[in-house]
């Protein structure tokens, strides 16, 4: 009977450090939920697919919306209509402009965006999912390097409010903070600096390429 | 009594510490079933010295070793150069065979980045192979904030990061 009684009492303390053991975890987990908000979860996913990542390192703050305008030539409000092609890491979209911000271009366009679809899996560059045929977003569109493919506007990436923002259409709310925006819009580049230099040139490369386009350049960097 | 105490604080403790890295969650360039876990890479980057960097400061630093890729190894990690006009100056791209790395000529070599600039970069891809994302702590805190940063050296976060994650 004593022994009985005993062996119970070892193991009722075994479970009572179990648990205290349990309760550590469980607070530590819900600490860290309340004090880590910037770890990202994962994506949704929207189908079956395996997402893989793209991790970028955006140069500047791409969730600035001023300087994401300030460093593109179009700023257009676009439904998706379809994907037609993949580009390396891009894929390329047919969209129709529905409204411009920035800049002037034809009804259809072609957009590349960064990040694929491939069999099963999924590349996007994380935080920024690929765009949906028939969802509208604002777009922030710079001219293609020289060696890249010169009949698509390239979609710069932003973060959060910085760039291809899904709206409902033209009248959505977040159109009219983007006019701010642009009016608003800031060079990221330094003074002189060569990258600026070939931003520009795309741009005139593109400009004269392309009929039914007309550019509006980006700020003059100030500092 | 103290025993329940004493495993509560050891259990909280191990778990703070493990949750508060961050990591991408999303597949990285480790192979694991080596020991110690490596990274075999190649380069054809001209930033040879920015890639030697980022190299040798993660090696000291992690229990990973990131080493060449050999005639009887499986390459992990190849990095290369690209010129393109998205406003990346790097990116990482997980691959089912081995992942990329490219950097941008095009902001690399722009007249207004220094090595430290270029250094800070490869070190931020080089981070993202080893399964680190994103942070918004500031210079020198750590490499994993996006941006042109003049810093060749991991910050204090990415060490322990990286004592988390692979230590």
């Amino acid at each position: 009977m004593l022994e009985a009684r005993f062996v119970n009492q070892r193991t009722t303390h075994r479970v009572r450090v179990l648990a205290a053991a349990a309760a550590g975890v469980m607070l530590a987990l819900m600490v860290r939920g309340a004090i880590n908000p910037q770890t990202p979860a994962l994506p949704v996913q929207s189908d079956s697919s395996q997402k893989t990542a793209i991790s970028g390192d955006a140069w500047y703050d791409s969730s600035d919306a001023s300087l994401i305008v300030g460093d593109s030539f179009f700023v257009v409000v676009g439904e998706v209509q379809r994907a037609i092609r993949v580009d390396g890491d891009r894929t390329v979209y047919e969209v129709r402009v529905t409204e411009e911000l920035k800049g002037a271009t034809p009804d259809a366009i072609l957009v590349s965006q960064i990040g694929y679809r491939e069999g099963e899996n999924t590349w996007e560059l994380e935080g920024y999912p690929l765009m949906q045929p028939g969802s509208s977003y604002i777009m922030s569109l710079t001219a293609p390097a020289e060696h890249e493919a010169q009949d698509a506007l390239v979609l710069l990436s932003g973060q959060g409010l910085g760039n291809k923002v899904q709206v409902s259409g033209p009248e959505d709310p977040l159109v009219t903070w983007y006019e701010t925006q642009i009016r608003r819009a800031r060079s990221p580049y330094s003074k002189g600096a060569s990258s600026f230099g070939e931003r520009i040139r795309d741009g005139r490369r593109w400009q004269n390429a392309h009929p039914g386009y007309r550019t509006s350049e980006p700020p003059e960097p100030k500092q | 009594m103290r025993a329940l105490v004493l495993s509560f604080v050891v259990a909280f403790v191990m778990c703070s510490s493990m949750a508060s890295a961050h990591l991408t969650g999303y597949p990285n360039s480790v192979d694991s079933s080596t020991s110690p876990a490596q990274i075999r890479y190649s380069t054809n980057s001209k930033y040879t010295a920015a890639v030697n960097n980022a190299v040798d400061r993660w090696n000291a630093e992690s229990r990973v070793e990131i080493k060449p890729d050999a005639w009887n190894t499986v390459k992990d990690l190849e990095i290369s150069d690209t010129n393109s006009s998205e406003n990346l100056a790097g990116k990482f791209i997980w691959n089912p065979g081995a992942d990329n790395i490219w950097l941008n000529t095009r902001y690399l070599d722009a007249s207004d980045w220094e090595y430290e600039h270029r250094a800070k970069t490869a070190l931020h891809e080089v981070g993202h192979s080893l399964d680190f994302d994103h942070n918004d702590l500031d210079w020198p805190t750590s490499i994993m904030k996006t941006g042109k940063r003049f810093q060749d050296y991991l910050g204090s976060h990415d060490k322990s990061d990286d004592d988390s994650r692979w230590n």
